[in-house]
């Protein structure tokens, strides 16, 4: 297996070529393909990996060199492979490898297009190191490491103020999560003396609970920032500034989703802690409830999809919470594949109507971009839970095991799904159907993006049919890291505890055969009903929107309160503006004056006038007189004399 | 009563009386002849220790050639009309210079002081003079200091004859 | 013989004297002159503790401060005369630039 150190470092070689001679040599067209051919090299080693793994079940750990010691822990640059490390570095990089395909048509004539190649190899890089890390330093690496490459890219426009502004959104509320994992990696540290996953692993039964929940909810901190959960989701909508590729690859299918990778990745830890569960049930069901709310009504195509991209992660993260790891892990999956492709679908609209983003705006495009709508639909379709795409796979079993454990839970994450399918057929029906709004001048340039766009989309398009069958095999295959009792580099100790952690899903049966599942869901009324709500929400949105029965406007106005409530994003923006913005500027405004003012100023001022002062005394003993000096010098000369004479 | 003893007390009080004399003087002509009389007793006073180079250094140096110097300046200057001495700095300088006074006696007489630990005794400097005991340290053991102490001279004379040069500080 | 003590002494008065004067006089040569006076208080000093101690070196340090009395004389007179032709006076009252 040594040859998977490649899958890190290619990304990397491509960064290094790119950035030393993207402008000079390489240019527009070769920076994009050493770009995608350092990904793809990546793509296909880890794919070979997976395929290893997928037949044996093995683990494999490998140190590639020591990066640091601390005390007596040597922190090694590692490669931990096993079916969940596999998975998740195979979904980086076949969609990491789409992406950039299309991004090469995307970013076609931009003047820094060697640096958008660079900025994008660097963050696969990154994510790579944290996908593959086997303990929690090298993960942090990462975890900083796609931040950075996130700000850069959210700011890749950078002369556009709000582009600008978002990137340090971006980054500002990323940190306060950042805090949050570091303090938690730090309580790890002091607490296990050891940061490798397998050794804290095996460590467990030692501590107790309460200092596990304190590491795990510190970890979740962080996993709260980067996956944009409520209360930190703020930066993701607005990170939508940059472009389209980067909102598909790091803000919908990757980077996003570090943090539900994380969770799984040291599962036994928040296994072994019951209220580090709640609190992932918790936070996820509210983001997925809250965050589609607020999709329902933005206007923005990209925001539309960025906050569905939230109410997703809430569910995976609300599947963790109900201690089906492996059925969240296979919606990160399915979503980073079906949510790529609506990204790289809207950048293909927005490409065709140069940059015009406002929904309310677009209309009847789809005949003039067939293969554009008919892979965004499929996207939609999967985002909506309609069989037999991958969506429903993934998606309705989350919803059937909260129904059996969390009757709270299960009602949010219910609304949620009707809520889904409602607004992403809103956009579908605004942007490709519905009435003609766009201007005369935009209408007459609609086309059919090249084939370097259209060919990713159809790739994805195909995989989110097909990937749903594969369904029993994603969840068998997660087993040996995620099933307690199949896997093998736990101790015997840790198993039971992680074993009476998950308690709580013991007794959810679902079915892991897609086609089981999808004569269940057909037959048991739990299934139909939540096939009917998704097909419901389509209806509606149908309804209103294409056949413009019922005025949005009027429904807009008939529950005023509510819609203001959605449109102002529940005034978490405001609320935080106004408490930290605002705050902080009358906290800094405060401090400026005591702190500067009246300390600061009052010392310096105040020295200078003591020296004045003193100036003014010892001025006068200058006489400017020779034998007044001396006459000075007389004086000491006998006094100090005197004073030796004494002391003596 | 020994002559040594009584040479001591007259000299010595000739050098005293004519310290004042410089001191208080008003005239400047006056006080640089109480200096010549001072240097004189007090070239007396070498001769009086056994220090006949020293003592004869003193009269050619001092009582003749700084002297001259002074002499020089006095009559270029015209003669200064103003009271010779500041009450108010006599008044405070009294005091504290008795003070002074008083303890460098006391150091003087109650200091302890070695004696005696030198290759020059009096029957040494007997055999072989003074003069030559100095010469022979002098040549030796601060030949440097000696060789930097001509060159001193040279950058005072230089440095006087800049000075005394009347057009480069009327510019 | 005289203790050198009594040497010391009148060295020390000598000393004092010429620290008085220079405090006292108003006249920038007199100034001058009582520095010779204090210069050879030292001188005596040094010769008094040879014969003491039973060395020659402070009777050659007498030798360099016949020489450094003669530079010091040299420019200090030169100083005296360029400070009288920019201020035609010899007052040291009179002479107060760097009074604070």
């Amino acid at each position: 297996m040594e040859y998977l150190w490649i899958i890190p470092f290619s990304p990397l070689i491509a960064f290094v070529i790119i950035g030393l001679f993207g402008y000079k040599f390489l240019r527009e067209p070769l920076a994009g393909i050493v770009a995608v051919v350092g990904v793809a090299i990546s793509a296909i080693a880890s794919v070979i990996g997976f395929i290893d793994v997928a037949k044996t079940g093995n683990y494999y750990n490998l140190k590639l060199f020591n990066w640091m010691t601390v005390g007596d822990y040597n922190i090694a640059v590692s490669i931990l492979w096993d079916p969940l490390s596999a998975l998740m570095t195979c979904v980086v990089t076949c969609v990491s490898t789409f992406i950039f395909i299309f991004a090469t048509g995307y970013m076609k004539g931009d003047e820094s297009y060697p640096r958008f190649f660079a900025y994008l190899s660097l963050f696969v890089f990154m994510m790579l190191m944290l996908t593959l890390s086997d303990n929690l330093v090298q993960l942090f690496f990462g975890w900083e490491g796609v931040g950075l490459a996130s700000y850069l890219l959210i700011g890749f426009w950078h002369y556009k103020k709000s582009a600008a502004n978002a990137a340090m959104e971006a980054f500002v509320v990323n940190r306060v999560g950042d805090w949050l994992f570091l303090l938690g990696i730090l309580l790890a540290f002091v607490t296990f003396g050891t940061l490798d996953y397998l050794e804290i692993f095996n460590k467990i039964p030692e501590v107790s609970v309460g200092i596990i929940t304190a590491i795990a909810l510190l970890l979740f901190g962080g996993a709260v920032g980067k996956s944009a959960q409520i209360p930190l989701h703020i930066w993701l909508p607005n990170a939508m500034e940059g472009p389209t590729p980067v909102s598909a690859l790091i803000h919908a299918a990757t980077m996003v989703a570090a943090g539900v990778y994380m969770v799984a990745r040291v599962m036994p830890v928040f296994a072994a802690s019951e209220v580090a569960l709640d609190t992932v049930l918790f936070v996820g069901t509210m983001s997925a409830f809250i965050a589609a709310t607020m999709g329902l009504v933005q206007n923005d195509i990209k925001r539309i999809i960025a906050y569905s991209t939230l109410s997703q992660l809430g569910y995976m993260f609300a599947a963790e919470g109900l201690g089906l790891f492996s059925e969240g892990m296979f919606h990160l999956t399915s979503h980073a594949v079906f949510k790529a492709l609506l990204f790289l679908g809207s950048g293909s609209v927005l490409i065709a109507l140069h940059h015009l983003l406002d929904v309310q705006k677009m209309g009847q495009i789809g005949r003039a971009m067939p293969i554009t709508m008919g892979t965004f639909l499929i996207g939609s379709l999967a985002l909506a839970g309609i069989p037999p795409f991958v969506g429903f796979f993934s998606k309705d079993p989350i919803i059937e095991g909260a129904f059996e454990i969390n009757t709270f839970a299960f009602m949010l994450l219910w609304a949620g799904a009707f809520l889904t399918a409602f607004y992403i057929f809103r956009l579908f029906f605004l942007t490709f159907f519905s009435t003609d709004r766009l201007d005369h001048h935009t209408r007459e340039h609609v086309h059919e993006s090249p084939p370097n766009m259209t060919i990713p989309l159809i790739v994805l398009a195909t995989a989110t049919v097909v990937l749903g069958f594969f369904r029993e095999f994603f969840i068998n295959f997660l087993k040996p890291s995620l099933d307690p009792h199949s896997m093998k580099f736990l101790s015997e100790e840790t198993k039971s505890i992680v074993w009476e952690g998950l308690a709580r899903s013991h007794h959810v049966e679902i079915d892991a055969d897609a086609f089981h599942f999808l004569g269940h869901s057909l037959t048991s009324f739990l299934g139909v009903v939540l096939l009917g709500t998704a097909l419901a929400g389509i209806f509606t949105a149908y309804v209103i929107y294409q056949l413009r029965k019922v005025d949005p406007v009027k429904i807009g106005e008939m529950f005023q309160p509510i819609y203001k409530l959605f449109y102002n994003r529940w005034y978490f923006d405001h609320i935080y503006y106004a408490i930290f913005v605002y705050g902080y500027y009358k906290f800094s405004k405060l401090l400026w004056f005591v702190g500067d003012k009246m300390v600061i100023d009052g010392v310096v001022d105040g020295s200078a006038k003591a020296s004045i002062f003193s100036g003014d005394i010892f001025r006068k003993t200058q006489l400017g007189r020779i034998s007044g000096y001396v006459l000075q010098m007389l004086i000491g000369t006998a006094i100090f004399l005197a004073l030796f004479l004494i002391i003596r | 009563m020994d002559l040594g003893v009584v040479a001591f007390w007259i000299l010595s009080a000739i050098a005293v009386v004519s310290a004042f004399g410089v001191v208080f003087f008003k005239n400047i002509i006056y006080a640089v002849l109480s200096l010549i009389s001072a240097l004189i007793a007090i070239s007396g006073l070498f001769f009086n220790l056994g220090a006949e180079l020293v003592g004869a250094l003193q009269i050619l140096i001092y009582a003749v050639a700084i002297v001259v110097f002074y002499v020089l300046v006095i009559s270029t200057v015209p003669e200064y009309k103003g009271e010779a001495v500041d009450p108010k700095y006599a008044l405070l300088s009294a005091p504290f210079g008795f003070m002074l006074f008083m303890e460098l006696a006391f150091v003087s007489v109650y200091g302890l002081w070695k004696s005696g630990t030198g290759i020059f005794t009096p029957q040494v400097v007997q055999e072989v003079s003074n003069a030559k005991a100095v010469a022979t340290m002098l040549f030796t053991k601060y030949l440097f200091p000696f060789e930097v102490a001509s060159l001193i001279l040279l950058v005072a004379m230089i440095g006087a004859i800049v000075l005394g040069k009347k057009d480069i500080v009327e510019d | 013989m005289v203790p050198y003590e009594y040497y010391l002494v009148l060295s020390g008065l000598l000393m004092v004297l010429g620290f008085i004067g220079v405090i006292v006089r108003k006249n920038i040569i007199a100034l001058l002159i009582s520095t010779e006076l204090m210069l050879n208080s030292v001188n005596i000093a040094f010769v008094a503790f040879d014969m003491k101690l039973h060395d020659v070196a402070g009777q050659v340090f007498v030798f360099f401060i016949l020489t450094i009395a003669a530079a010091e004389a040299a420019i200090g007179l030169g100083l005296i005369m360029a400070i009288y032709r920019m201020k035609k006076d010899v007052d040291v009252t009179k002479i107060a630039e760097l009074k604070g």
